[in-house]
């Protein structure tokens, strides 16, 4: 009872949020009234074109970013209460795009113990945390090789597991997969999910690749820094005018569900995985 | 006037002084006005392969010709492959320097005998062809723009000596798919008009539409060599390979396992499409 009641506590709840940055005094407009809410456990992808704001509103969840107007809580923390920044970053952690630009130290276990470390944790107790922080992401028995001699996606694996070992609710993850090929993307992508499904633990993923999404709980669609639809995958790529609107591409399985409904021949339902898409059309034949 | 790899071989040295061999034993004939995708996983080769063809590497054994002449020879005149062959670096937002973005741009004409007038004219064209009103971008600094715009400017940069031959290292990694079919599009209208196109991506969709041979790579050896219709329609050797086929290919195909005969060259979303409203329609056909 009291887990179901926990399952469905907001962990981020956004009202109006605006953000300009600043070049040299001339401001520039990159997240406007901006309303977001996400659930204890939900997997939640933000998605929108180059530009439209969804790094800027990510960086705000672990206030790498000031709100400058309108209010954001993070696990029941008010993201303006600079007194409590260090323990909302501690809740709520964050893995970047660029995978070498994130590591500390020449040896994964001493990178992956870097935020324990700063975080004041008895020594004694980093160790075990370590390792199991890289037992989660599937890395053990790295622990004394260096972050460059691996592969992308395990680079990636690492640095979730040095955000991993300090126990966060809140896991953002910034386009991860956009500097891997196709394998690390794969990688990362199902670590990502068993990660969430496993722990529990509240996952954002920033990403512009449109079938990168079709497994989240819910998307939240953002173009030119407004929220342009919020809803479960199918809700939002079955919604031709809205993606068309946003300027994003439909997966192939929607697009050719639209394309053949056209042509007058209609599948049952529109599916959004090449699975799904195979099932419906042999359904027809 | 082909870019000819004849036999090249190319290791790495490592810190302990070991050789990492990273190409063996390539040939290759690239001919001018072609578009070749180069696949392959990380660690292939790639990238090696084609700083070697744009003259930044000297290969260990074999040689690199251009236009018939050997680029590593002493005597070679390294201006004229400057000229002739750009290569574009992956993520080349990162390396955009100058104050302004026209001067950014002219960079590469530098040392060129072009009059002010000639160059300027150039530069012009060539962020016109990458989608830019010149006069709004011309003085802006390239920090300020947005990373899509960035990566825009610096293929101007690429296109400013005109070359004949422009090679991409993972030119569409990072952008979302509107701007990777734009940029897809000017590339394919620029190749149409003559320019030769080289392009390593890891993105099988965009190689399958866009060019007409692919090159794929695995250890450091070339393993297919090929039209893009006949590589991509034998999808169980990419699988051995660990490489995919396309989505529109790879959906064909698991139709085809599902009693649907799809053809095996319906590689693009078109095809893809035709063939299966052409089975689709078959079936109401007979069903009336």
């Amino acid at each position: 009872m009291n887990n179901t009641v926990h399952h469905n506590s907001t962990v981020i709840h956004g009202s109006d949020i605006s953000f300009s940055y600043d070049f040299d005094g001339q401001l520039s407009s990159a997240l406007t009234d901006i309303d977001i809410e996400i659930k204890k456990g939900e997997f939640v992808a933000i998605l929108g074109q180059n530009g439209s704001g969804k790094s800027t509103l990510a960086k705000h969840f672990n206030a790498l970013l000031p709100v400058q107007k309108g209010k954001l809580t993070v696990c029941g923390i008010d993201a303006k209460n600079q007194s409590e920044i260090w323990r909302l970053r501690r809740l709520c952690g964050m893995v970047f795009q660029n995978p070498d630009n994130q590591f500390v130290s020449s040896v994964i276990e001493e990178d992956v113990a870097f935020g324990l470390e700063n975080y004041e944790v008895d020594r004694e107790l980093i160790p075990d945390m370590v390792e199991n922080a890289l037992r989660l992401v599937g890395m053990s028995g790295y622990e004394k090789r260096s972050p460059h001699s691996l592969s992308g996606g395990q680079k990636q694996r690492v640095a979730l597991a040095g955000v991993l070992a300090l126990d966060p609710d809140i896991i953002v993850f910034d386009e991860v997969t956009a500097m891997l090929d196709p394998m690390g993307r794969k990688e990362i992508l199902e670590e990502i999910h068993r990660l969430n499904k496993e722990t529990g633990k509240t996952v954002v993923m920033i990403t512009h690749y449109v079938e990168e999404t079709v497994n989240a709980d819910k998307v939240l669609l953002l173009h030119n820094g407004r929220v342009a639809g919020f809803g479960t995958p199918r809700e939002i790529f079955t919604n031709t005018e809205l993606m068309q609107r946003v300027g994003l591409v439909s997966p192939v399985p929607v697009r050719l569900f639209n394309d053949l409904k056209a042509e007058g021949i209609c599948l049952k339902s529109c599916p959004l995985t090449n699975e799904e898409l195979v099932e419906e059309i042999c359904r027809l034949s | 006037m082909p870019i000819e790899l004849e036999s090249v071989s190319f290791a790495y040295k490592s810190a302990d002084g070991s050789e990492i061999q990273a190409l063996r034993d390539i040939s290759i004939k690239i001919g001018d006005g072609e578009f070749v995708g180069i696949m392959g996983h990380t660690g292939c080769g790639k990238t090696t392969l084609i700083q070697l063809m744009a003259g930044l590497l000297t290969p260990v054994s074999g040689s690199v010709l251009f236009d018939g002449l050997d680029i590593n020879m002493r005597d070679y005149d390294r201006a004229k492959l400057r000229e002739a062959v750009s290569l574009v670096f992956q993520f080349p937002e990162y390396q955009l320097f100058e104050s302004t973005v026209e001067r950014d741009v002219a960079f590469g004409l530098k040392h060129s005998r072009q009059s002010r007038d000639e160059i300027s004219e150039r530069v012009r064209w060539s962020l016109e062809i990458m989608g830019f009103d010149f006069d709004l971008i011309r003085k802006k600094s390239p920090l300020s723009l947005s990373g899509g715009e960035k990566r825009r400017v610096a293929i101007a940069g690429a296109l400013v000596t005109k070359p004949r031959y422009l090679i991409f290292d993972e030119p569409i990694a990072g952008l979302d798919q509107m701007s990777r079919n734009a940029f897809l599009e000017i590339i394919d209208e620029l190749n149409r008009e003559g320019t030769a196109v080289v392009m390593v991506s890891h993105n099988a969709d965009a190689i399958s539409e866009y060019c007409k041979r692919v090159i794929i790579f695995s250890d450091g050896e070339l393993v297919t060599d090929g039209a893009v219709k006949e590589v991509f329609s034998d999808i169980n050797k990419l699988e051995e390979l660990y490489l995919n086929a396309g989505t529109p290919r790879t959906i064909g195909h698991m139709l085809s396992g599902h009693g649907m005969e799809i053809s095996d060259k319906a590689t693009s979303y078109d095809e893809l499409l035709f063939a299966i409203k052409s089975k689709l329609q078959n079936v109401e056909r007979t069903l009336h």
